[in-house]
């Protein structure tokens, strides 16, 4: 499932996607701290967190996350969004919890409920 | 392996925005010469734990970083205060952030990188000099 499919099943507000939306998402990873997101962050996920700022996004792109999903409808300022869209990162956005948002991206990858 | 690259980066002191620009940079080359991943991954970690030292703790400072023999070493020099007690200061959970510091609530976390980049490298050392600057050297083996 590619990041904007994702957000079209789930109707995430898509704050930037990246132009060839290729990237296939392995699961959901939750995480706040960056510094351990850095470290633990497996490549090819969906990263939930409401670390809404311009070093998530470094961090995302160091580690090759498929896409960013802010949760709790965290907001990006605009140097963030101009970075996002220059580095060609997909940000979705989920009115939910991490817990939830995360929860419902896993249901969608694997395609069966858990709860 | 015979290529060679050679690239020096200044970081600029307390500019968040441009904290993972090096690690960046360095990521994409190491992709171009269609490096394994997960070391792609390793020298990315120690470099970014490196230029995030920089930019809170030490002033800024220049990383250098150079592909030889099938290694990256990377050169890591600061302008920051050096550092009294190396040994404490590579101790596991050492960290001079206090709980309350505004780095926690930028997700920045308590510090702890040299331990991080300790575990990333295959080869690390650290010269530090108070009133002076620490430098870090770390190596990786590229394959």
């Amino acid at each position: 499932m590619t990041p904007s499919q994702l957000a079209d099943k789930l109707e995430y507000r898509i704050i930037n996607m990246d132009k060839t939306d290729e990237k296939q998402i392995a699961g959901p990873f939750c995480c706040d701290l960056l510094s351990l997101a850095m470290s633990r962050l497996p490549a090819g996920c969906a990263w939930v967190t409401v670390m809404a700022n311009i070093n998530t996004l470094a961090v995302a792109s160091l580690t090759d996350a498929a896409c960013i999903v802010l949760a709790e409808n965290a907001v990006l300022d605009d140097a963030a969004v101009s970075k996002a869209c220059e580095q060609q990162i997909t940000v979705l956005c989920s009115d939910k919890p991490v817990f939830e948002t995360s929860l419902e991206i896993y249901e969608a990858v694997n395609d069966k409920a858990v709860l | 392996m015979n290529e060679e690259y050679k690239e020096d980066f200044p970081v600029n002191p307390n500019n968040f925005t441009d904290a993972g620009n090096v690690s960046e940079q360095i990521r994409l080359k190491l992709i171009e010469m269609k490096i394994n991943p997960e070391i792609i991954r390793r020298v990315t970690m120690a470099v970014y734990e490196c230029e995030l030292n920089m930019i809170i703790h030490a002033n800024g400072g220049l990383i250098c970083a150079q592909i030889k023999d099938g290694s990256i070493e990377v050169e890591a020099a600061d302008n920051g205060p050096g550092i009294e007690d190396i040994e404490q200061a590579t101790t596991e959970g050492f960290t001079t952030i206090s709980p309350d510091s505004d780095m926690v609530e930028k997700g920045i976390g308590k510090g702890m990188g040299f331990t991080k980049i300790k575990k990333c490298t295959d080869k690390f050392e650290i010269e530090s000099e108070v009133g002076f600057g620490t430098t870090i050297r770390f190596g990786i083996r590229l394959s």
